[in-house]
């Protein structure tokens, strides 16, 4: 079963995402803060990695760059889990390293077929 | 269920604003509870969970009706309005957020009643989609009112916003219409004709809605779409004189809606026009080498948006004569054609049009056009 790693602050965000997610037949880790999502990519190296962009302790666009300059994490795929609100967060999230994006709210077939893709 | 617009309200106060929200929040609220006893008093497979998904439903909208009043309650000025320098990205967010949560509990619970075993569970499944219903129609009212609150803004970012330390957050606040007073109003001449049904396609409300008005002021009728396949679905049911579309928008970007567009013989006659942000000249100059009529930059000057939509419509209702032309033509030739074999039989017929046919498609020819310049 894949391994996802989703870095997500928000508990019923998190909670929703890893109960559909599951569901559909993946292996779910949970890092609910900026520095605990790097720290849990080294350590259990997922074989992608969810990560909402407004993180406490460190923000989502620190959290990718960091993921992805650490030789041991950079090749594992990322996809960016942006508010609709902010303008600019898409690009943000591209130019820090991301491999996809996805909206809020979440449309999980829309999703899954952006994890199907990298995967 | 009715959709009912805020835009659609006559008098669009703070007050029609609210009201419009508390209605569906309640009716959420109404619905949570009695499903909720319903599956107390059942019996389920899965009763905890789905009383536990209902009270986070529960939690989300007693969160957006908290929110909700705080906007209408004290982030409204002395004259009535809501302030728009409180109504920051944080708040946007913040409201956004319990929706969403309102609308994927309901999925879930929609998916395990689908799911399910016990014919009791699966009974329930309208409701959950019910609910799921309310949560998207109060997603986009939050939505409209977002862009509304945007809408009236002056175009200049409030303090709020920088903080939330977006770097594109100020191009954003300038992408809409400037309006340029050194520039003289060009005056509607007779000859101009503001007339055609255009298709917006861009995922910023903000921008759709700006573009929507000021193309309105100039007697366009605009219709939006908010991604690209809507707009695909848009285009397939109606014809649209020209359609204004987005560069980078999610899911399906502008380059691909054109690539759609161009590969299908209904559509590619029809004129596409590329909105752009400064920074993107080469995908600009990609769409036209790709087929796009023209492109716009933002921030929009509202002389030239108006002078290059004529010359696409113009183009087009050229075109569109030219085919209308082109297809009579067809038909006389047909009709002439099927007189021509009416008098002889189809092997003369055939030598003939072999032989003499300079001189008799010439006559033909000949009547045909006067028929048609009659008909202009």
């Amino acid at each position: 079963m894949p391994k996802i790693l989703l870095v997500e602050d928000n508990e019923m965000n998190r909670d929703m995402l890893s109960r559909r997610l599951k569901r559909k037949g993946f292996d779910i880790s949970i890092a609910v803060d900026g520095g605990q999502g790097v720290d849990m990519a080294e350590a259990e190296l997922p074989d992608l990695i969810l990560m909402d962009m407004s993180l406490p302790v460190k923000d989502g666009w620190t959290a990718t760059r960091e993921i992805k300059s650490n030789e041991k994490t950079r090749n594992i795929p990322v996809i960016a889990l942006t508010a609709h609100a902010m303008a600019g967060d898409r690009e943000q999230a591209l130019a820090a390293g991301c491999d996809d994006y996805d909206t809020k709210p979440i449309e999980l077939p829309r999703l899954l077929d952006k994890i199907n893709n990298l995967l | 269920m009715s959709t009912s617009s805020l835009r659609s309200s006559p008098t669009l106060d703070v007050e029609t604003l609210g009201n419009e929200l508390r209605k569906p929040i309640q009716k959420v609220l109404n619905r949570v509870n009695r499903l909720s006893l319903q599956v107390k008093q059942g019996s389920f497979d899965d009763k905890e969970q789905m009383l536990t998904d209902l009270g986070k439903i529960e939690n989300a909208t007693k969160q957006l009706s908290r929110l909700v009043e705080d906007v209408f309650r004290q982030r409204v000025t002395p004259d009535g309005q809501i302030d728009t320098n409180s109504f920051s990205a944080t708040v946007r967010h913040d409201l956004r957020t319990p929706v969403n949560a309102i609308i994927g509990y309901s999925e879930m619970l929609l998916e395990d009643a689908e799911a399910s075993s016990s014919s009791a569970q699966a009974d329930l499944a309208d409701e959950f989609e019910e609910l799921m219903t309310i949560g998207h129609h109060l997603l986009s009212l939050i939505n409209e009112l977002i862009s509304f609150v945007k809408g009236r803004e002056a175009p200049k970012p409030s303090k709020a916003d920088l903080v939330d330390a977006s770097p594109h957050l100020l191009e954003d606040a300038f992408q809409t219409i400037t309006h340029d007073p050194s520039l003289p109003e060009i005056p509607a001449t007779p000859a101009e004709v503001n007339e055609g049904t255009l298709l917006v396609v861009d995922d910023k409300d903000s921008n759709r809605e700006l573009l929507s008005r000021q193309l309105g002021r100039y007697g366009f009728t605009v219709e939006t779409a908010e991604n690209g396949l809507q707009a695909l679905k848009m285009m397939a049911e109606k014809e649209y004189d020209t359609i204004l579309l987005d560069v980078l928008m999610p899911e399906l970007n502008g380059f691909q809606v054109l690539a759609a567009v161009q590969a299908d013989p209904k559509l590619k006659h029809i004129p596409v026009i590329m909105i752009s942000a400064l920074d993107e000249i080469d995908s600009v100059v990609r769409c036209i080498e790709m087929g796009a009529q023209d492109y716009l930059q933002k921030p929009f000057n509202p002389t030239i948006l108006k002078a290059k939509i004529n010359a696409t419509l113009e183009r087009k209702r050229l075109r569109d004569r030219e085919q209308a032309y082109l297809k009579r033509l067809k038909q006389e030739q047909e009709k002439s054609e099927k007189l021509l074999l009416n008098i002889l039989p189809r092997p003369i017929a055939e030598r003939l049009k072999g032989g003499i046919q300079s001189h008799s498609s010439c006559t033909l020819q000949w009547r045909s056009c006067s028929a048609l310049t009659a008909a202009w």
